[in-house]
């Protein structure tokens, strides 16, 4: 890839080098524990990986439904409406055994 | 002569030994067996146990918070090597989870469009030889730094202190950028966009505006360089918005568009995520409606202790030596104050080289402790507009902008 060195020097700046960047990110191996609602969950991991929902502090069932539907709704999360209540009951019960942690 | 007996977080070196305690556990797998096994440490809030991770790139070791898009933490020891914090313990904080993981230095573009005179299309070369170059010591915190601290507690990223850096940034001043194109008279907002974007279609691209006179007020800078090299590209290589004294929501990564806008912008990013109450340290009662939201903008003044911590041993009649970081926000540190007995009085720190208004200042001081027992020491920052750190913490349902003056207590022996 092209560029190799390009520097930028001023009096006042520091001369710096920029080169091409190839990386590798690192796969979740964060899984949510097993129980009913935890398929539903596994939708959670097209946008995010599950420690997001893991390392929240406590949230009641209502708060729960409050996020589920924040995803569904601004950033496109494919969960029915049929299956929020399922999903919410999941995410109080995993985050309420989460919480001694 | 500093011991620590009780710590709240438990360092590296403690977890492994109470692993091995726990023995059976390195039964399961081969990875413990052979001491792979990753280090936790606890934060310090309910559910705040956490990985240490070395695994991303061009990151040493860094609290996971999340994999994917990537939220790591920086170990809060590392403020108390240096007033710059290392580019590879810089914290890391994404929305969406594509990110391209290869970026050609040659081929990328920056491309400033919209209501200018003439549509640019900039390479990182022509930026660092046709452009003045510009270097600026400047603090980027995350909106919701120390997140995790709120009480009551509040969705969202789970962060203690660690959602913060200094770096010094190199690049050019994007009011040279704006004036090379040639902003149109109805010209209101500028609008910053990344290669970052959401994995489902629905998903609003992560997109940030400026008015248009703070976009050209000569010190919002598109940075090329981060502490004296390329960005890290969790960073933003190769070009990345710097906002000084503004929270780092602004400070668009991976930037390869600015749109100037003829009027306000209306995108999820800006009218409805990052609000804040608009009140005084854009403080709440839990529960309080009815106020009105404003995006978040500039960051007001805290300061740490990065030596000591919670139940750290000292010992009477001997002095103990504090030092730690400060910053002003949106200005400079005028002053840094301390306290040995919970903030009856107040002595001033020696404060250490300043690198500009918009950088850390450390600061160090030291005390005698008379008695056994408990001291509570706090240190509080006083900016140069007078705006002082306060005693409460804030609260809002975002979890942005905490503030309070902090406090460490130590065990005097």
């Amino acid at each position: 890839m092209g560029l190799g060195l390009v520097w930028a020097q001023s009096p006042h700046t520091t001369a710096i080098a920029i080169h091409s960047v190839s990386v590798d990110m690192p796969a979740s191996d964060t899984v949510f524990p097993p129980g009913p609602g935890s398929d539903l969950a596994g939708k959670c991991l097209i946008c995010h990986s599950a420690g997001m929902v893991l390392k929240q502090p406590a949230l009641t069932q209502a708060e729960w439904k409050a996020e589920i539907n924040k995803m569904r709704t601004v950033y496109g999360a494919p969960i029915e409406d049929s299956d929020v209540d399922a999903l919410s009951v999941y995410m109080s019960k995993v985050n309420a055994d989460q919480q001694a942690k | 002569m500093l011991q620590k007996w009780n710590s709240n977080d438990i360092s590296r070196r403690r977890f492994l030994q109470i692993a091995g305690l726990a023995g059976s556990i390195g039964a399961l797998g081969g990875a413990r067996a052979f001491g792979a096994e990753p280090s936790t440490f606890r934060l310090p809030f309910a559910n705040g146990e956490r990985e240490l991770s070395r695994a991303f790139p061009q990151k040493g070791e860094m609290i996971l918070l999340r994999t994917r898009p990537p939220l790591l933490e920086t170990p809060f020891d590392v403020f108390d090597q240096g007033v710059f914090t290392p580019n590879n313990r810089f914290f890391v904080r994404w929305h969406l989870a594509y990110i391209p993981t290869q970026i050609d230095a040659a081929s990328f573009r920056l491309v400033v469009r919209g209501k200018v005179g003439k549509t640019l299309s900039l390479s990182v070369e022509q930026l660092m030889k046709e452009f003045e170059p510009v270097e600026l010591a400047a603090v980027n915190q995350c909106s919701g730094n120390s997140r995790g601290l709120f009480n009551p507690r509040v969705a969202g990223g789970q962060w203690a202190n660690g959602a913060m850096g200094c770096a010094r940034w190199t690049g050019v001043r994007l009011k040279d950028i704006l004036d090379r194109a040639g902003v149109d008279a109805g010209a209101v907002q500028v609008r910053f966009n990344g290669l970052d974007s959401g994995v489902v279609p629905a998903t609003p691209d992560f997109i940030k505006s400026l008015d248009i006179d703070h976009a050209r007020d000569g010190e919002v800078m598109v940075a090329y360089g981060m502490n004296g090299e390329q960005l890290p590209l969790l960073n933003g290589f190769p070009l990345r918005l710097v906002v000084p004294g503004w929270y780092s929501t602004y400070w668009v990564k991976m930037l390869s568009d600015i749109e100037v806008l003829d009027k306000p912008d209306d995108n999820f990013w800006m009218a409805k995520a990052y609000l804040i109450p608009d009140t005084p340290h854009a403080n709440v009662v839990p529960g309080q409606t009815g106020y009105k939201g404003v995006p978040i903008n500039r960051m007001v003044p805290r300061s740490f202790f990065t030596n000591l911590r919670d139940g750290d041993a000292v010992l009477s009649g001997h002095a103990v030596q504090m030092r730690g970081i400060a910053f002003g926000g949106d200005t400079g540190v005028a002053k840094v104050l301390w306290s040995n007995d919970g903030g009856s009085h107040w002595k001033e720190a020696e404060l250490e080289k300043d690198y500009g208004k918009y950088s850390f200042r450390r600061w160090h001081a030291h005390y005698t402790p008379k008695a056994r027992g408990e001291d509570t020491l706090m240190v509080k920052a006083i900016n140069s507009n007078g705006v002082e750190q306060p005693a409460a913490a804030n609260w809002n349902p975002g979890g942005f902008m905490r503030n309070e003056i902090e406090s460490v207590k130590v065990r005097v022996g």
